[in-house]
């Protein structure tokens, strides 16, 4: 059974600065260090990243692999979400979770619209619990947002709203699919 | 007192309030911000800011035995003594990727250091100086 759902927001930031704080692999680590505690990557396929995200309990490292797509310029699909490893008894083994996060421009303020679908696959015994299941993602989710746009925040104030980009865009950085981003951002 | 108070910030930090475990963020005054650490028994003073992204250094974490102060945002490992970059705890991480994106030139970045503040002990109050 599927329950989908739809968390829709303005940002306070340019839609580039939006996608370059996503495609920002390196703070994940540490700025939301709640949310993980390692990360591995598992493969790379073009602009599609598979990763291993664990979190240390009892001595074992315990997690899930999921696959994270990029479509430029500023759309990022997640799915194929599997427990890590497979014995591991996790919920992923029974409820199925794909998102779709878009952003969009929003000239008039230099905003940015973020669209984030939900959809989750539940056995009928979980179904009862989707509203909960849901709302633990929309914490999460908005959890990760409040710590980027706190940082955003924090650089805007240090040098500038019109000058946000510039360090994404310097050679030394890293990031996802830069090549991609300094494509259409650049 | 002989310390030239114009070439000084006006608020001092009370030595009693490093703890050598955690850095403390400190208003100086005039909102400049400073983290300051006691590290290895002696006040270090640094400005409140990652070279590399501009990250609250007073938010990270401080390892007295690997004597490192690293970045909240990145995980940037800096030297607790002199400032100097130490290591970036991702490049490990993300290695398998690197050489995958003609942008990226990592051989291109700067050395990044933390903005040493001076500063004096007196009375048991770190006077730090203006840069």
């Amino acid at each position: 059974m599927k329950h989908r759902f739809t968390v829709v927001a303005e940002l306070d930031c340019p839609l580039p600065v939006a996608v370059a704080a996503y495609l920002d692999c390196e703070h994940y680590l540490f700025l939301h260090r709640s949310l993980t505690d390692s990360l591995e990557i598992v493969k790379v396929d073009g602009l599609k990243v598979t990763v291993r995200q664990s979190w240390k309990a009892l001595g074992l490292k315990l997690g899930h692999d999921k696959t994270g797509e990029y479509l430029p310029p500023a759309e990022f699909r997640i799915y194929d979400v599997v427990p890590a490893p497979r014995w591991f008894p996790s919920v992923h083994h029974v409820v199925d979770v794909a998102t779709r996060l878009r952003y969009a421009a929003v000239p008039e303020r230099d905003a940015t619209l973020m669209t984030f679908e939900v959809e989750l696959g539940l056995p009928i015994w979980l179904w009862p619990l989707r509203g909960l299941l849901q709302r633990l993602i929309e914490r999460m989710h908005a959890a990760q947002n409040a710590e980027d746009l706190a940082m955003i925040k924090r650089r805007e104030r240090l040098i500038g709203r019109k000058n946000l980009l510039s360090a994404y865009l310097r050679d030394h950085h890293f990031c996802y699919h830069k090549d991609e981003f300094v494509r259409h951002f650049g | 007192m002989t310390r030239d108070e114009k070439a000084f910030f006006s608020v001092p930090i009370p030595l009693e309030m490093l703890d050598g475990a955690a850095p403390l963020r400190v208003d100086l005054g005039e909102g400049f911000e400073a983290v300051a650490l006691l590290h290895a028994g002696r006040p270090v003073v640094y400005r409140d800011l990652c070279p590399h992204m501009g990250g609250p250094m007073s938010e990270g974490t401080y390892e007295p035995r690997g004597g490192t102060l690293s970045c909240p945002w990145h995980g940037y490992e800096f030297d607790a003594a002199t400032g100097a970059f130490a290591r970036n705890p991702n490049k490990d991480i993300f290695a398998c990727m690197h050489g995958l994106y003609k942008t990226h030139k990592p051989e291109t970045t700067p050395a990044l250091r933390l903005q040493a503040l001076e500063h004096e002990l007196e009375d048991g109050r770190v006077w730090v100086r203006r840069p």
